[in-house]
């Protein structure tokens, strides 16, 4: 597996760095930086193009050796084996791994990516993890043995890191840990010990401890579904999916059962005598949902049933797909003309197709211009509309739009001649003619149509649990080609 | 308070100094804490300054303070090795610390202990080991259990002698899962750097591991479905049973729980006949599961998507794909989108390829220039795959070449020369279009593809020698294969309109024979010169040159597409190995790691002979569904099903003595190699053809063979940097 872990900055400095195994020293890491981080910081310099780094492939082999890695914000995470290893476990290692450290240092989990992810409030960066270069070394020791994860649940970790216990007051560490805060207000206290860690590992389920209490017993449930469309200019649909997630976040005491099920015209596909023809209309079809590793897939399998025991804090239950049936929330009729060879005309209709009391939120349709406009004159029934030149788009924006309606943005944009001058391009404007973009939220709506029936706790405490389901669905890419 | 400005590098005096400050104290304890920082920061960023330290931080030990001997030891192990001597004065404690309460501080101790090169550590190791692995923590059992690697790792033989193994095997049968599946990861370590031994695992065990697998964390669970395929089942009852137990996993959330699920399934699909038949729904779970990773980021999806394309060449049968799911996003990476189109490529049949086309012609209008080439390139491939999409794609071709877009005809070029080689005569429209724009072609290898078409194909007399002496004039500055191709159209055209092509013709074997100083050039020059001038051409009773005729205005052989396989054995090994670094690169596995263990398929009563894909599989689809008489295979899935189990019917066969026979020409084939070594063995009318191939690649059977899969790994390691050096 991993012989050896690094971690840099933007410039190539080390940030962590972790040997796990014979056959490398540390001075490998020089080569990655010499070999991948230098030449792209090269390449994004003297290309115009800010991708050239993103576009090589997440793997360098050199030798016998492979240096396997991913970038988060503005830091390098590379893994280095020797030899044919399993590819799959270090990639979905270093995922986990960001997603831990994003989780202990930032307080957010990755796994609500909202549309503020990007910003770089929440990626990691080169202070936040030298600020922080003790515990993230404790982790990296506990996490991997011999090059090998063995368990990355934060549960686990705040046993055995130090810098990571509540307890810890002789340091004050830049971080945030809101899981735990929370839990301290909520809850009663945890006894933790060097010593509890005996009774732990005799405890059936890895992901949970036994002897958590709550005062209040909560359990939320978040149906986010991700939309993924692409039309082609005539308003068809050429591909849509849904990338649905079910997130939880679980204050129970003692060790709950949990089960919950969906509306009876959910179909969970890959059981065993699926037939995709007999399926009615109105069904929501979910393809090969994937489940937390707390439930039970055996049990489900069996007889279709969720059933678990729940880590305590946030995590996601489980993701789906689903490609048949999609509630389609808008419909896109864009029309551009060229108006000699310096003049494009935009007519853009956008129809909401949801019911009437739902308003979808922060709507936002990005229309791709071409470079070098002179004069944009733009006029829409609704919404408030701009053009941005630094980045050729018109943006129209809307606070809230309601379902069953339908407005239209009209525009004309001048060119410079320049850009038309001289190619024989075969679109007569030199123009990448990037797709047209949709961004929006609308919640309570969830557009594969799925529905949580119900939602079981049972526990021998015989508590009573107070329950939250939302909905909610967002843009992916829904895109319309011009 | 932060720790960042204790990042720093730092002397080994100054930190002396405050530690020995820190020490005065009543309370050192926190003090102490931030020098090991210092420490440890100097650790991760290579200081070797720090080394005299060694006997102070040696002493931290005996401060009862978990985090500052947990901090020590990692300095010990650091700079240990560096002065063994100083390093032996900690034995002793860790010696008390492993006879300690606390779990944790066992674990630090056997660890430390198992970690520091020094023989003295070994020795004290190799002691205590046995004992630890007893130990009633299960905690400690799994460090200990990676101990043994490690230690494995440092002195094999000793190991072996202490029957160190045995006793991991013992561990197997911890009540405790967690012990378990950690110490088949640590057997798993040991195994695949030893050649000799093997993990081996019976019935019963793989079937309580399995049981495992609802209670463990994910890394556990990759532990043990990746140990499964130790097992080598006996009947197909068993194998059938062990891939029901193991279709759970496809559910995981975790890309590497799935596509280890996916290995084993896939392994043990060797030891059933036709699984997919059996079990209906497999084709479908393990397409679907593959398809939801690709909602994971780029780096997982590419990891992905290129062991989709190592089952499709392999394992047809086994998934059931939507080829829409793997239409390229606009922002895809390059890697991705490379890999899709390849996908794109082998999932196109006849029922999906107007959609396909739809799409390639999207990708062929796009800015992006390597991505339109690509495009283009694909619709070569297809066309010479699919027959019944031979039509639409070049209609959609002689479109983009319409456009006068110099890279998109320049690409189109190199493509149509395998399509008109492919289909003579059929698509003459095409010839048209592209010699309208042949100005706008400057590079090597479209040249050579359009000189090649204009010799072969062109009809129209006055337009073929205009250009032909268009493209000569500048002959002795042009490149090798563009030479070559030049002398043999020259030839060409002189054959068919001896009087308007003699002085074309006179004037490029002039410059090659007596200009050119490349002795390939003049001697293939010399060659059509001698043909020409023969005796039995000048005289005689045929008409003229009746025979250099008969050699060089000879048709071409077919060529196809099945080249697409991958050798068998190479697919066998690679799917016991999906997951992992060699089928990013689609290569044997030894090629690309030369120490890597060879795996193969373990023998047993129940192994199934390995299915051989004849030729062209989706022509014959068509053909069947075009005759009318596709025996009730509704759709083309059913018909892939079947196909092991049927008798094959006479068509394929033909088709494959045709394409065996061809394997010797593969200057034309879609891929283009640039080897250029001529065979001796060839007669003079299949010499003719290797004077006429515009590549003049000459590869025997097994190279073309492979013809895809260098296309594959060449385009992974493109993609990936790999420098290609001794294999």
């Amino acid at each position: 597996m991993l012989s050896a872990l690094f971690v840099y900055d933007n410039k190539g400095d080390i940030l962590v760095s972790k040997i796990y195994k014979n056959g490398v020293k540390r001075n490998i890491s020089d080569v990655f930086r010499i070999q991948v981080i230098t030449s792209s910081n090269q390449a994004s310099k003297s290309g115009t193009n800010v991708s050239t780094n993103y576009n090589k492939s997440p793997v360098l082999t050199l030798g016998s050796t492979s240096f396997i890695y991913i970038r988060s914000g503005k830091v390098w995470l590379c893994a280095i084996t020797r030899s044919n290893q399993d590819c799959s476990v270090v990639f979905e290692f270093l995922y986990k791994l960001e997603s831990l450290l994003k989780l202990i240092l930032l307080g957010t989990n990755n796994i609500n990516n909202g549309s503020n992810s990007n910003s770089n409030l929440y990626q990691l960066n080169e202070e936040l993890l030298s600020n922080n270069f003790v515990m993230i070394n404790e982790i990296l020791d506990e996490i991997v043995e011999f090059g090998y994860p063995t368990d990355m649940e934060l549960n686990h970790l705040k046993q055995t890191v130090l810098s990571l216990k509540p307890s810890t007051t002789s340091d004050s560490f830049n971080l945030k840990l809101p899981s735990l805060t929370r839990r301290k207000s909520s809850a009663l206290s945890i006894p933790v010990s060097l010593n509890s860690h005996e009774t732990n590992g005799k405890s059936k389920v890895s992901w949970r401890d036994e002897g958590i209490k709550y005062r209040r017993n909560e359990i939320f449930l978040n149906v986010e579904e991700k939309i993924n469309i692409l039309m082609n200019s005539e308003g068809q649909v050429l591909r849509s999916y849904i990338d649905g997630v079910i997130n939880m976040k679980t204050h129970l005491s003692g060790m709950p059962e949990c089960k919950f099920g969906f509306g009876e015209n959910s179909i969970l596909l890959n059981s065993s005598n699926e037939n995709s023809s007999n399926l009615n209309e109105n069904n929501v079809i979910l393809e090969d949902s994937k489940f937390h590793q707390c439930v039970d897939l055996s049990r489900f399998d069996f007889d279709r049933s969720i059933l678990f025991i729940p880590p305590d804090g946030e995590f996601q239950l489980m993701n789906y797909h689903c490609r048949s049936n999609i509630n389609l929330p808008f419909q896109i009729y864009p029309q551009i003309t060229e108006i000699g060879n310096s003049k494009l005309s935009y007519k853009i209709r956008v129809k909401s197709l949801y019911s009437s009391k739902l308003p979808a939120l922060d709507l936002q349709v990005k229309i791709p211009t071409p470079t070098g406009v002179l004069k944009s004159n733009i006029s829409n029934s609704s919404g408030k509309s701009k053009y941005h030149p630094d980045q050729n788009l018109i943006i129209w924006k809307f606070n809230k739009f309601f379902g069953e309606q339908e407005h239209i943005l009209t525009a004309e944009v001048d060119l410079t001649q320049t850009t038309t001058s001289g190619n024989a391009l075969s679109n007569s404007f030199n123009w990448t003619r990037p797709p047209l973009t949709l961004d929006f939220k609308i919640d309570m709506f969830s557009c594969s149509g799925l529905t949580v029936k119900f939602l079981k706790v049972q526990e021998r405490g015989n508590y009573k649990t107070v329950k939250w389901v939302k909905y909610c669905t967002h843009s992916g890419s829904y895109e319309v080609r011009l | 308070m932060s720790d960042g400005k204790l990042f720093i590098k730092s002397k080994a005096t100054e930190l002396r100094t405050e530690l020995d400050q820190a020490l005065k104290k009543s309370k050192p304890h926190s003090k102490v804490k931030i020098v090991l920082k210092k420490v440890i920061a100097n650790i991760i960023l290579n200081n070797n300054e720090l080394v005299p330290l060694l006997p102070d931080i040696i002493k931290l030990l005996k401060i009862d303070d978990y985090e500052i001997r947990k901090m020590s030891s990692q300095f010990i192990v650091e700079y240990g090795p560096e002065n063994a001597a100083l390093a032996k004065e900690a034995i002793p404690y860790y010696t008390r610390f492993l006879e300690d309460p606390s779990p944790l501080l066992r674990s630090l101790a056997i660890k430390t202990l198992s970690t520091v090169k020094n023989k003295d550590f070994q020795i004290i190791s190799f002691e205590v080991i046995k004992k630890l692995l007893n130990d009633n923590d299960p905690e400690v059992r799994k460090a200990s259990a990676y101990c043994v690697s490690r230690l494995f790792q440092n002195d094999p033989d000793r190991a072996i002698r202490d029957q160190l193994i045995n006793n991991l095997n013992e561990l197997l049968y911890d009540n405790n899962q967690i012990v378990v599946s950690n110490t088949l990861a640590a057997l798993n370590s040991i195994t695949e750097t030893n050649k000799s031994l093997t993990l081996t695992i019976d019935k019963a065990h793989s079937i309580a591991l399995i049981s495992h697998l609802n209670v463990a964390n994910e890394w556990c669970q990759v532990y043990i479905l990746n140990s499964l395929s130790s097992y080598v089942p006996q009947t197909s009852d068993e194998a059938l049973e062990l891939i029901e137990a193991a279709l759970p996993s496809l559910q995981h959330e975790s890309s590497a729980v799935v596509l280890n699920a996916i290995k084993i399934i896939v392994y043990f699909c060797n030891y059933v006949k036709n699984p997919q038949l059996i079990i209906p729904s497999l084709s479908n779970r393990l397409g679907t599961s593959l398809v939801s990773l690709l909602s994971k980021p780029a780096e997982i999806q590419f990891l992905v998507l290129r062991n989709v394309i190592l089952l499709l060449l392999g394992r047809r049968e086994l998934i059931n794909l939507d080829v829409e799911m793997f239409f390229c996003k606009y922002d895809d990476p390059i890697y991705i989108k490379d890999t899709k189109l390849e996908i794109i490529y082998l999932l196109a049949n006849s029922q999906n390829i107007h959609s396909v086309i739809r799409e390639l012609e999207e990708y062929a209008t796009e800015i992006d220039v390597s991505m339109s080439r690509k495009a283009i390139r694909a619709f070569g491939n297809l066309s010479v795959k699919l027959v019944g999409a031979a039509q639409e794609c070049v209609e959609v071709l002689c479109d983009l070449i319409g456009n006068g877009i110099p890279y998109i005809v320049q690409e189109s070029a190199i493509v149509l020369k395998n399509i008109l080689r492919k289909y003579p005569q059929r698509f003459d429209f095409a010839v048209d279009v592209l010699l309208n724009q042949y100005k706008l072609i400057d590079e090597p290898d479209a040249k050579t593809s359009l000189i090649w078409i204009v010799g072969q194909y062109d009809d129209n007399q006055e337009r073929s020698i205009k250009i032909i002496n268009d493209l000569s004039s500048n002959f002795k500055e042009e490149p090798l294969e563009v030479q070559y191709a030049l002398l043999t159209a020259v030839t060409k055209l002189y054959l068919k309109y001896p009087t308007e092509g003699e002085s074309s013709m006179l004037n490029v074997l002039k410059w090659a024979t007596e200009e050119v100083d490349n002795p390939d050039v003049r001697d293939r020059a010399y060659i059509y010169w001698r043909l020409l001038s023969l005796d039995e051409n000048t005289s005689g009773d045929g008409g003229f040159q009746e025979k250099s005729k008969q050699i060089i205005l000879n048709s071409s052989p077919m060529i196809s597409s099945d080249n697409d396989n991958i050798d068998p054995k190479i697919l066998e090994e690679l799917e016991l190995n999906i997951g992992t670094l060699a089928s990013i690169y689609l290569k044997p596995v030894q090629h690309v790691f030369r120490l890597s263990k060879k795996k193969q398929l373990v023998p047993s009563p129940a192994l199934q002979p390995r299915i051989i894909k004849t030729a062209e599989p989706d022509i014959d689809n068509y053909n069947e569904n075009e005759n009318g008489n596709g025996n009730g295979n509704g759709n083309g899935n059913d018909n892939e099903v079947n196909r092991p189990s049927k008798p094959l019917p006479t068509r394929p066969n033909t088709s494959r003595v045709n394409s065996s026979s061809n394997t010797n020409h593969s200057h034309l084939a879609p891929h283009r190699n640039a080897s250029s070594t001529l065979s001796s063995r060839s007669s003079v009318i299949s010499g003719q053809k290797s004077l006429d191939s515009a590549g003049s690649s000459f590869e025997d059977s097994n190279g073309k063979r492979e013809g895809f899969a260098k296309r594959l790994s060449r385009r992974a390691s493109l993609i990936t940097n790999r420098k290609l050096s001794k294999s």
